[in-house]
């Protein structure tokens, strides 16, 4: 569990350093906008946020889903038992 | 049938391509190339090579081309061509879908598109395809894309507009060659927009943000991660996603059930309508005023392309829906108005092209349409005659006289300045454009159905 949290702490801030980086824009033949350019910065590291706390509130939801199953199977031996039986 | 089929021995150049430096396309014998410019060849390259070109083209998304020459792309032919301000609601709605598909597949090889053209997608077969095989360029982990501001004003600006204000805010698009400035669709959107957070941030956002850095002219130093544009672009395909429409009354809704017609002049028009087809057995038909293309399907099911345009945005949403159901390859709908039809826009007018530009075809159905052209706009039938003829080279058209309860309705609130309107000067001034081959009257109703050829056309 605590590796787990580690290594997405990482994750997060180096997702935030990232925005934070060198400039980097591609030669285009379509002028991107710098007000368009910022909104869409801005908004891709809400959403990548967004998406990032979704995905470790699942991990964390299937971590103690997956605890919480073994202690009940732990504690229903029987039936357990029965189950490997099939 | 567009003026790509025009047979030149010398290259001609076509007008609308001329904005992105990556090729040109010209017609050569009746054919479309694209000559790919040196600045893109390594992008060419490397959406070959990596396998991207093959991946979009058998998953139905990309346009199927070959090589004629290493530089040189033939791509597949557009039997015709149609443009965003033709488009009802679904139909733009699919053709963002499509973009943002095409973007989360390019950024699977490495690869992302430089723009957001809605002129990039055409219908083909019933369902949206990209057309610009020259979209894409290598993606360099930190770049945004670009073509984000365009994809806002020439798809989701219109979409919401559509849904939030008006059906019929689709033809904005005509006006603003490049999609409406974000300011003004932010202007235009009602308040309510601001609860939902597609609006908020793709839209009002976008355009305080725009207002407020739009003088600066360097570009800050950020970058963005593929992560974090993958997810970007996923809120942006969710919420394009969940935009329905409700139901809008329009005029034109439940036209067949409130026309004058008996079952019997009903079932008799269609008769009719379906022996003219099958005497012409046409390879191209346009039906004009067609409503939710009852009659078009007439043609289709005899394996005609046909295109149904209607007035309505709505009536073409709910036909365009039909066509999705069934999986239609050979009807598609556009949204037109003939007393105003699209004309050539643009630089020169001629970067899109005007609607009889795109023609002429076999075969042009105008049913239940003239006495709205000649009574509600005032347009003489000789015009009408005119127009028709250069739109196609058969016609099957319907007159209705003033005696009926629909042409009554239309002169209830207005003098009758119309003398001519009727049958035999009808005939008279169709005859300078036209030969009648068939006249036939629908039963059970005073209105008259005609077959006619075009004159100068053998």
């Amino acid at each position: 569990m605590e590796t787990f949290l580690k290594e997405n702490l990482i994750l997060a801030i180096f997702t935030i350093f990232f925005l934070l980086l060198s400039p980097h824009i591609a030669s285009a033949y379509i002028d991107p906008g710098t007000g368009s350019f910022i909104i869409q910065v801005v908004l891709a590291a809400i959403f990548g946020l967004a998406f990032y706390i979704k995905l470790s509130w699942r991990r964390i939801k299937k971590f103690f889903t997956r605890y919480s199953n073994k202690t009940n199977i732990k504690d229903s031996g029987p039936t357990r038992q029965h189950e490997q039986g099939k | 049938m567009n003026k790509e089929n025009n047979l030149q021995s010398n290259p001609l150049k076509v007008k609308g391509s001329f904005r992105d430096p990556s090729g040109s396309l010209y017609i050569k014998d009746g054919i479309l190339y694209r000559k790919i410019t040196s600045v893109y060849h390594e992008h060419y390259k490397y959406a070959k090579n990596s396998g991207l070109y093959e991946a979009l083209m058998k998953e139905g998304l990309l346009i199927h081309h070959y090589e004629d020459e290493p530089t040189v792309i033939v791509p597949q032919k557009i039997p015709f061509i149609s443009y965003p301000y033709e488009w009802c609601f679904s139909q733009l709605k699919d053709a963002a879908l499509l973009t943002l598909k095409i973007q989360k597949r390019a950024l699977d090889f490495d690869m992302i598109l430089k723009d957001a053209s809605a002129f990039n997608v055409q219908f083909l077969q019933g369902k949206p395809i990209f057309i610009d095989t020259l979209s894409f360029e290598k993606y360099e982990e930190g770049s945004p894309w670009v073509g984000y501001r365009q994809f806002c004003q020439q798809f989701l600006g219109p979409l919401l507009l559509m849904k939030y204000r008006d059906l019929r805010m689709n033809q904005i698009s005509r006006i603003f060659i490049d999609g409406p400035p974000l300011d003004l669709i932010s202007t235009l959107l009602p308040l309510r927009t601001f609860l939902n957070p597609l609006s908020v941030f793709h839209i009002h956002l976008h355009a305080k943000s725009q207002k407020k850095f739009g003088e600066k002219r360097n570009i800050p130093t950020w970058r963005i991660s593929k992560k974090n544009l993958i997810a970007f672009i996923d809120n942006l395909e969710s919420g394009i996603h969940c935009l329905t429409l409700k139901k809008q009354k329009t005029e034109w809704q439940n036209y067949y059930q409130k026309t004058n017609y008996s079952e019997l002049a009903f079932k008799d028009k269609k008769r009719i309508v379906g022996e003219f087809l099958e005497t012409l057995n046409p390879k191209t038909v346009w039906d004009l005023g067609a409503n939710t293309g009852e009659f078009s399907r007439l043609a289709s099911q005899k394996g005609a392309e046909i295109i149904s345009f209607d007035i309505d945005p709505m009536t073409v949403e709910e036909n365009y829906l039909e066509i999705k159901k069934k999986g239609e390859k050979n009807l598609l709908t556009l949204v037109m108005d003939f007393t105003n039809p699209s004309s050539g826009l643009g630089w020169e007018n001629e970067e899109r092209m005007s609607l009889t530009e795109r023609g002429p075809v076999d075969a042009v159905m105008a049913l239940a349409l003239v006495h709205h052209l000649a009574i509600s706009n005032n347009v003489p039938l000789s015009r009408i005659a005119e127009y028709f003829s250069k739109l196609g080279r058969h016609l099957i058209v319907e007159f209705v006289p003033k005696t009926d309860t629909q042409v009554k309705k239309l002169l209830a609130t207005r003098k009758d300045i119309f003398p001519a309107y009727e049958q035999t000067s009808f005939e008279k001034e169709f005859s300078q454009y036209f030969v009648v081959n068939r006249r036939e009257n629908i039963a059970d109703s005073e209105r008259l159905l005609y077959l006619m050829k075009k004159k100068s056309y053998d």
